[in-house]
């Protein structure tokens, strides 16, 4: 049976009625994630519309006449400018560091929530006070969130990049084709489905930028760094509701149209792996490259560090770096007893969420790779889930709660984590769609057609086990570092970490030590999970491009073995 | 509406069961930090009492959404506390009427009165008419508001910053300005509080320009005009007791237990100065008790206990709570005398927190309302000395057109 793909076989067996495709299969596997996704996306999202639209576009006009909300508008577009500069300069660093194994580090941000990095760079910024003055505070945000989705870039890129066989570059040059070209047809390819996944990562991080806003710029800059979703929060019951719903579909739309844009690198086809990679070319600039971007990535989670190790009087009076140290601040944190019960609930909640997520997210995303429907559904789909993917929180909140009202859910643990779990399907069917269409045909058709036991979509599963941790594990990093969500639909009933710390910012100074060790102790939990994980973070990440062969050739042969 | 239940008949379907049965008091309180800790040590000394299960929960600046949102709700608590009348004054359909607490002075039972009904009970309140100083650093107390100016001026030239100010946070500024309209003209601050759009009136202008002439000294502020406007409060007060690079801090009561743990100086206070034959201005503000709907035993047991005298006296002993009733008297430093002048009735009734009274789209906030109007105000007489008429000029408008939108 060696060398089964080589040669043509012919299979003489009558044909096994029980594995043949089912047409309407694909659409059982997408009917849970399709309830979810359209009960709490797609019909508030609607509605919204719906209701924004009562009175022709009169209430576009009228709230696009006030010049704060146009101030709102202009700087949520900067933010999804920024999000493709950030996934820019990633590539540009991936590119100079060369193969190095300590990358990874770069994207352990992504665990941190956007709350404790604004806090981070507020105690950073803090003591030169340009920096928190009406202009510097918007290199102070940028950094932030530079310092948070860069460094994923970074290490989706070096992985792309690893995965180019060298054979094929070699042969380009060798042929004599120019730079740019094998830029064109060799290693843009390569890059982009996974590069177009990140940025839409950073798309939808910066279509919601919310708490980081929040937290990071004093009150009298608030006006100043305004977005659409923070002024909708801001302004919302001066609003009348198709205002509201106005100004929240604006936020969705602006953020859809930046999220086209990256569904068409989507849209490609992902690249199976055919030769191993090849060992790491190490390059000295790269070296010291990544000794320096680490020490930059280290430096706000030191800060933080610092600043909670000293006593709440300690950091009022001076710098993290002063004198003063001790435990009291974790003392304080835990006293009231209130970051206790939200570590617990959170952490429950997130751990619901995420298994959740995987029960609906995976039959659905192994319907669109190989439920065999029509390209053009398949296509329509993956533009939809998209779309969807970056539905910011405020513009179905309004429905959403006016619905959980009405059923005495407001506040509820149970309908706040299925709400999560709604806005994490999206963004996880296409990374597992991804990975799954990855998957050698042979072993679907295996399952399928021939007389192979076993659920082909087990054996995807089974073949793409990084993507599904990767998928897990980030629904638990978004579920627990979540603001926003919590903080429209369960208020602070939901005992969410973030509002434990973000509540405390209103006497900042004397109690940033308190938050900081709260702070600390949220960031350990998803942190060290991410750590954990990190391998298989990046292998689910870029399976489109960086799977690993050895272990789908090491299966194959002990089969071939039996 | 009709579609609106086709939505919450879909969404029932899928979230049947996901409900949680609602056991125990829920409070929300706006405190955090040390003050919530005080505030718990009072909740459980209620449920010592009569074996109630409470959950107490920090609401932040949010607040406004647990009591009585419209647009995005958000879970409602059984008792919350709560800073301004204009909440309540919005929330009252959702709110339970309660008996007027006997002892408390009738001025304050009005300002919780809607449609002839009591809405709230005063838990705390607060005395903003102060300055707080480091003796050690400032020559003698002013004896009006011209010798203050010329004080300050004297400090300022000297190169020695006499005033520390938290104006990342808006709501200082705007005490700043309702102590000055307080003096220079209470009959109109009373018809604002109440409502009226009198943002036109001379006094307005007055007391901004009052104001204004602090504000525009140069060297006034400790660290300068862009640092005060990145201090919020307890950064102020940090500064003056602990770094020294301040003598005074204009503020209120509560200020006093911030003072004792971040400020190694001695601390002491004078009333926010005003000039010969105006009245002497007393701003105050206060928490108030509400009892939302449906109402409990429980949620009217706890706001019985909320109001009265063993309820406040632990944490009126450590400062930062002033009390209505005369009974709760052991307060720290000389607190007591603030709080025997907030119960005094005067005679134009107790003038509450005027930014706190306000609705609508002059409701401060961090970016918004009142908060956003007064920051602009000080960043540009601070910036401009020469300019504060202009400035006046500006922020009269702000005030004046906030109702409508502005454009």
């Amino acid at each position: 049976m060696s060398g089964a793909g080589l040669i043509p076989r012919e299979d003489t067996r009558a044909p096994v009625r029980g594995h043949r495709p089912r047409p309407w299969r694909p659409m059982v596997y997408l009917l849970p994630a399709g309830l979810l996704v359209g009960i709490v996306l797609v019909v508030p999202l609607a509605w919204a519309v719906v209701d924004s639209l009562h009175g022709g576009l009169r209430n576009y006009a009228d709230v696009l006449r006030d010049g704060q909300v146009r101030h709102a508008v202009y700087n949520s577009l900067f933010w999804l400018v920024l999000a493709p500069v950030v996934c820019v300069f990633g590539l540009l660093l991936a590119w100079t560091i060369g193969a190095h194994r300590r990358i990874g580090v770069l994207a352990a941000p992504i665990a941190v929530s956007a709350l404790v990095t604004g806090l981070a760079f507020r105690l950073i910024a803090q003591p030169g006070d340009f920096l928190l003055g009406p202009t510097g505070i918007w290199l102070v945000l940028g950094l932030a969130f530079a310092w948070q989705w860069a460094g994923l870039a970074v290490v989706v890129f070096r992985s792309g990049l690893n995965a180019i066989p060298p054979g094929l570059v070699r042969m380009a040059k060798a042929f004599g084709v120019s730079r740019a070209w094998r830029l064109r047809t060799v290693i843009g390819p390569a890059l982009l489905p996974a590069g177009a996944l990140v940025l839409i990562i950073a798309l939808v991080a910066a279509a919601r930028v919310f708490d980081l806003i929040l937290i990071a710029a004093p009150g009298s800059d608030q006006a100043a760094v305004d977005v659409i979703g923070l002024h909708w929060w801001r302004f919302r019951d001066d609003l009348r509701s198709g205002e509201s719903a106005a100004l929240t579909v604006m936020q969705f739309a602006i953020a859809a149209i930046a999220a086209l844009v990256g569904l068409w690198g989507l849209s490609r086809e992902w690249p199976t792996r055919s030769e191993p990679p090849a060992p790491p070319r190490k390059r000295r600039r790269g070296r010291v490259v990544v000794v320096l971007a680490v020490a930059l990535w280290v430096l706000p989670l030191f800060v933080l560090l610092m600043t909670s190790l000293h006593t709440p009087r300690a950091a009022a009076a001076g710098g993290w770096w002063s004198g003063g140290f001790g435990l009291d601040s974790y003392r304080r944190a835990f006293q009231s007893g209130e970051l206790a019960g939200a570590l617990v609930n959170t952490g429950a909640r997130s751990v619901f969420a995420a298994v959740l997520l995987l029960v609906v997210a995976v039959p659905a995303a192994y319907a669109l790779a190989w439920g065999g429907l029509p390209r053009r559904v398949n296509r329509a789909l993956i533009a939809v889930t998209t779309v969807v993917a970056v539905v910011p929180p405020q513009t179905v909140i309004v429905e959403l709660g006016q619905v959980f009202d009405r059923m005495h859910l407001l506040g509820a643990p149970t309908a706040l984590t299925v709400v999560h779990t709604a806005f994490g399907v999206p963004l996880a069917v296409l990374l597992l769609r991804a990975s799954f269409a990855s998957v050698p045909r042979e072993v679907v058709h295996a399952r399928r057609y021939d007389a192979e036991p076993g659920s082909p979509l087990f054996a995807v599963v089974r073949e793409s086990l990084p993507a599904l941790v990767t998928v897990a594990v980030l629904e638990f990093v978004l579920v627990w570092n979540d603001y926003v969500v919590g903080l429209l639909l369960g208020g602070p009933e939901s005992g969410q970490v973030t509002f434990v710390l973000s509540d405390q910012a209103r006497q900042f100074v004397t109690s940033e030590s308190v938050m900081a060790a709260g702070a600390v102790v949220a960031t350990v939990i998803p942190l060290g999970l991410v750590v954990a994980t990190g391998n298989w973070l990046v292998r689910g990440f870029t399976s489109g491009v960086g799977r690993e062969p050895a272990r789908t050739e090491v299966r194959r042969s002990t089969r071939e073995a039996e | 509406m009709r579609r609106r239940e086709a939505l919450s008949t879909l969404a029932l379907l899928t979230l049947a069961g996901c409900g949680t049965g609602r056991d125990g008091l829920r409070v929300v309180a706006v405190w955090n930090g040390w003050e919530l800790t005080q505030f718990r040590d009072v909740l459980n000394a209620f449920s010592r009492r009569g074996s109630w299960k409470v959950s107490l929960l920090s609401a932040g600046n949010d607040i406004g959404a647990l009591v009585g949102n419209r647009v995005a709700k958000t879970a409602a608590p059984d008792v919350a506390l709560v800073q301004r009348p204009q909440l309540v004054a919005a929330a009252r359909r959702r709110l339970m009427p309660l008996d007027p607490v006997p002892g408390v002075p009738a001025d304050w039972t009005r300002l919780l009165t809607f449609d002839g009904q009591v809405h709230g009970s005063w838990f705390k309140v607060s005395h903003k008419s102060l300055v707080w100083y480091r003796p050690d650093m400032l020559p003698r107390e002013p004896a009006d508001w011209d010798d203050w100016v010329a004080l300050c001026r004297d400090m300022a030239g000297r190169g020695r910053p006499p005033l520390a100010l938290g104006a990342a946070d808006g709501w200082v500024l705007t005490d700043w300005f309702e102590n000055a309209l307080l003096s220079i003209d209470p009959g109109t601050y009373g018809r604002l509080a109440g409502g009226a759009a009198l943002w036109g009136h001379p006094s307005v202008a007055a007391a901004l320009a009052r104001i204004g002439e602090m504000w525009s000294i140069p060297g006034v502020f400790a660290g300068g005009r862009r640092r005060a406007l990145l201090t919020q409060y307890d950064g102020a007060l940090v500064d003056v007791f602990e770094h020294g690079s301040a003598a005074m801090v204009p503020g209120a009561d509560f200020y006093y237990p911030i003072i004792r743990q971040n400020g190694s100086a001695p601390a002491r206070w004078f009333r926010f100065p005003h000039r010969p034959g105006e009245q002497r201005p007393l701003l105050a503000a206060g928490d108030a008790a509400v009892l939302l709907r449906p109402a409990s035993a429980a949620g009217r047991a706890l706001i019985a206990w909320l109001g009265s005298p063993e309820a406040v006296r632990p944490w009126a002993s450590k400062g930062g709570l002033l009390s209505l009733d005369p009974r709760v008297n052991d307060y720290p430093g000389d607190l007591s005398r603030l709080a025997a002048e907030i119960r005094q009735d005067t005679p134009g009734g107790v003038t509450f927190d005027l930014s706190d009274q306000l609705g609508g789209r002059l409701t401060g906030s961090d970016g918004r309302g009142t908060w956003r109007i007064f920051q602009e105000f000080f960043a540009a007489v601070a910036e401009r000395p020469s300019a504060v008429a202009v400035a006046v000029r500006r922020a009269v408008a702000a005030l004046d057109g906030a109702p409508r939108r502005p454009s």
